[in-house]
């Protein structure tokens, strides 16, 4: 639904863009994340048909966005970074004029509109002029007025912002419901807990470039590396870990309640570290995995002041050394569990 | 961190003159940063009294000679026309306001992400900033003529008349707004927009000011003309507006910082390139600039560049010999033709026995000594004073300027016509010599006088409209090394060359 092929974009001789390709399916959300001025506003400026790209290309709903910008136009929905309204129109009227653009027909723009005010709590205060909205109200009609014609594709720039924690939750139902009714959706947010709730995949933007793109699991497994486990004991370690769990997983900290390890093959060796546990007469109360927020990932790779984060290549550089350890753990884990298996399969059962 | 007794807060009318003068410097800093706040105050100062005292006078004379019913039949026709151009230029500041408004209240964005092309966003916005001033002057001009008649007066103009009024009011409404929305889409804020706004409204105040002259004189249908002149502006500035309308620009232009630096750096990197490679913004495998580039391929680009600007000039001569030639059966002018001895059939041509060349100068209050030198710096003045001019005047006044030049040629040729004498050996004669070359020159540099004019109004894809004006004086001055010599060589062959063949072609007598 949305393709963008190495979009480039130059104003003058800086470039604010450097060759983002990117593919977003039918009934798909992609958080586009990166710091303010990292290039999110221009690419999907780009896409929206507003700006040319420099070199590259991008296809909306299979249209062109530069040969065929009016029919790319005619499908999307765009919620701008500011939402920018006619303060002195009122809410419905400004709807309408947006309805009217986008040709539909006025019996239906009438019933959208007010089913559209309903949903977002701004039926009741319709008569208001919209200079006297409250900050989250005027996100709310810019969020309305991208809706109003019912787009097949949408690019959401800061859709929550300056909204109340109702309000935003309002608004991610009513994105998760356009995901839903396989609508394509861009969203532009600096909440990274809202991306990773809505999101499919993930694209972090910087200097221009998509230094990484995935689901949130795999940036992070990407990034931050295997996942990380916690067991907690119901009594303090006297004895030690028993052996052989060293040669299973990766210790990564030990206490004296419990320990963190690591494992790329939680499914095969999780239950054979609780056997092993068993065994050694342990009584586990929990093994869980150690949470790890996007927010980590985010700021692995643009949170730094700009000259110290990651560029596209030390990224890709950081995310080999990642494979690197990973294949060499999993080498390592596979043999040992050739030995160990088969245990307990029975108490193999971890979340 | 910061010693909280370093900070010491002061109280008394010094201290809070002291605030208030904080204030100032940042909103002085501010206005002075912005070029085209410092251009026009700078230039509006030095101009402005000058104009006026002339205008002043040009006034006292015109009232002295017009005589006292001047009044009812002259002025009170000229009022109708000047009370439909105020309301007009102050709705202009909703044209100003079409584009650049909406791009500093950020709501434009969402309007360029509609479906709309760009031809219906430019029109939609045009029709809706002309509506404003159109029935303002509209209601202004009929509001006048109702209270002169029930006051008692009477409108010393016919209906039909009346009619062409208000379609030269209603016109100069369109140019105007026209001028202004195309303003409004290539500038960065509304305080920008409306600083250029004079160099709409001082254009539109010369075509007035025109308008009052033939009322004075009496040749009022020559208003209809003035309208088609009117409407065929209008459809250029529609055409051209449509056409270098650009919402990618108008979203992507910041800022209009007074930078000396960067001014000097653009004018600089702009010297440096060709006019093709700084059009392009290339910056990597420059040529080199040398006097051999200058002349092989600066110059040529930039004649080919200025096609457009210099047929609109070329135009604009035959326009003024054709317009010289029909003011020849004024009754006005041959009044003034014929109290001049000058030309007299049959006569002895005085010229023969000195020098032709200033008989047609337009510039005689500037005259120069009549030898190649002073020739020369007389015709160099008028390039420079025509560039400088069309700087602040879209183009127009050195257009205006050369047409002035060129068109006493019209009048002599009609007024040779109407005593049955042929004008083209003393044209021929007297011009062509010389003219072969001067006109060329004249024709280059008023193109480019042109462009630079222009560049307020259509600046270069993906230029600022500061960009644009630099490039383009930066052209005109590249230019001025192809100008300046052949000006110098028609200056040699009109002072030393010209009289001879005129004489000879003329034999003495005309």
């Amino acid at each position: 639904m949305i393709e963008a092929v190495e979009l480039v974009k130059s104003f003058g001789d800086f470039t604010a863009v450097h060759g983002i390709s990117l593919h977003v399916s039918e009934g798909q959300i992609l958080a586009l994340l990166g710091h303010n001025g990292a290039g999110k506003t221009t690419t999907t400026r780009m896409l929206a048909a507003i700006l040319a790209p420099t070199s590259g290309y991008a296809r909306i709903g299979g249209y062109n966005s530069v040969t065929q910008a009016l029919e790319v136009r005619r499908i999307i929905g765009h919620l701008t970074e500011l939402p920018g309204l006619y303060n002195r129109m009122r809410v419905i009227e400004y709807l309408d004029f947006f309805g009217e653009l986008h040709a539909v027909p006025p019996k239906l723009r009438r019933e959208r509109i007010e089913e559209m005010l309903q949903r977002f709590d701004l039926w009741e205060t319709r008569k208001l002029r919209i200079g006297e909205y409250s900050k989250g109200m005027r996100q709310k009609a810019a969020l309305i007025r991208a809706l109003i014609h019912d787009p097949q594709v949408l690019f959401l720039d800061e859709p929550t912002s300056a909204m109340d924690p109702h309000s935003a939750k309002m608004v991610r139902d009513a994105i998760f419901e356009l995901k839903q009714a396989h609508r394509s959706i861009i969203l532009c947010t600096h909440n990274l807990a809202e991306a990773e709730i809505l999101a499919d995949k993930i694209a972090i933007i910087r200097k221009g470039q998509i230094v990484i793109e995935g689901t949130s699991e795999e940036l992070k497994r990407k990034l931050l590396g295997v996942p990380h486990y916690q067991v907690a004991f119901n009594q303090p370690l006297t004895l030690g870990l028993p052996t052989g769990l060293a040669d299973l997983v990766e210790i990564v900290e030990q206490s004296e309640r419990g320990f963190i390890f690591r494992t790329e093959e939680a499914t095969r060796n999780n239950p054979q570290v609780l056997a092993l546990l068993a065994k050694a007469g342990l009584k586990v109360i929990t093994l869980s995995e150690v949470s790890r927020s996007l927010e980590s990932v985010y700021l692995k790779i643009a949170g730094q002041p700009q000259d110290n984060s990651l560029s596209r290549d030390e990224v890709e550089q950081s995310m080999k050394k990642k494979e690197d350890f990973t294949k060499n753990l999993k080498g390592a884990t596979a043999d040992q569990a050739e030995e160990l298996e088969p245990t307990h399969p029975e108490k193999g059962a971890v979340k | 961190m910061l010693n909280p007794s370093a900070i010491v807060w002061k109280n008394g009318w010094r201290a809070s003159l002291a605030r208030a003068l904080i204030i100032t410097r940042r909103e002085l800093r501010d206005s002075l940063r912005d070029w085209r706040i410092v251009t026009p105050i700078l230039t509006l100062t030095i101009v402005l009294p000058s104009v006026l005292i002339a205008a002043l006078r040009m006034g006292h004379d015109l009232l002295e000679r017009l005589g006292p019913d001047a009044l009812d039949t002259k002025i009170l026709p000229f009022s109708i026309l000047a009370i439909g151009f105020f309301p007009m230029s102050f709705s202009l500041v909703i044209a100003l306001e079409t584009f650049v408004g909406e791009k500093e209240r950020n709501s434009l964005e969402a309007l360029l992400s509609a479906p709309l092309t760009d031809r219906e966003l430019f029109t939609g916005k045009f029709i809706a900033a002309a509506i404003p001033p159109v029935f303002t002057s509209s209601a202004g001009m009929f509001t006048f003529v109702i209270l002169v008649i029930l006051t008692g007066g009477t409108v010393p103009v016919s209906l039909p008349l009346l009619g062409v009024f208000w379609l030269l009011t209603i016109f100069q409404a369109l140019v105007m707004v026209a001028g202004a929305v195309i303003v409004s889409s290539h500038t960065t804020s509304v305080r920008a927009a409306n600083l250029l706004a004079s160099f709409i409204i001082f254009p539109m105040s010369i075509v007035v000011q025109i308008e009052a002259l033939i009322l004075l004189i009496g040749q009022r249908v020559t208003m209809l003309y003035i309208w088609l002149a009117l409407m065929i502006v209008l459809v250029i500035l529609l055409r051209t507006g449509v056409k270098i309308f650009n919402r990618e620009e108008i979203v992507a232009r910041e800022g209009d910082v007074f930078n000396i630096k960067g001014i000097f750096r653009n004018f600089g990197s702009y010297f440096k390139r060709t006019p093709r490679e700084a059009l392009a913004r290339q910056s990597s495998n420059l040529t080199k600039f040398t006097i051999w580039r200058l002349y092989r391929h600066d110059i040529p680009q930039i004649l080919a560049l200025n096609k457009a600007s210099m047929l609109i000039v070329s135009l604009s001569l035959v326009a003024a010999i054709i317009l010289g030639w029909w003011l020849s059966s004024w009754k006005e002018v041959q009044e003034i033709i014929g109290k001049t001895t000058a030309l007299t059939a049959g006569g002895d041509n005085p010229v023969c026995s000195t020098n032709l060349a200033s008989s047609v100068n337009v510039y005689s209050n500037f005259s120069l000594p009549v030898t190649w030198d002073g020739i020369f710096l007389n015709n160099l003045r008028s390039i420079l004073i025509g560039g400088i001019g069309s700087l602040f005047s879209l183009g127009i006044a050195g257009l205006l300027l050369l047409m002035i030049a060129v068109g006493p040629f019209g009048l002599i040729g009609g007024v040779f016509a109407q005593l049955k004498l042929n004008p083209l050996p003393l044209l021929l004669g007297f011009t062509l010599p010389h003219g072969i070359i001067e006109l060329p020159a004249a024709v280059f540099a008023m193109g480019a006088a042109l462009q630079m004019g222009s560049a307020f109004l259509v600046p270069n894809p993906g230029f600022t409209v500061g960009g644009s004006l630099q490039l383009a004086i930066v052209n005109y001055l590249k230019l001025l090394a192809l100008v300046v010599p052949m000006l110098l060589i028609a200056a040699i062959i009109e002072a030393n060359v010209t009289p001879a063949i005129g004489c000879w072609l003329t034999g003495g007598k005309f």
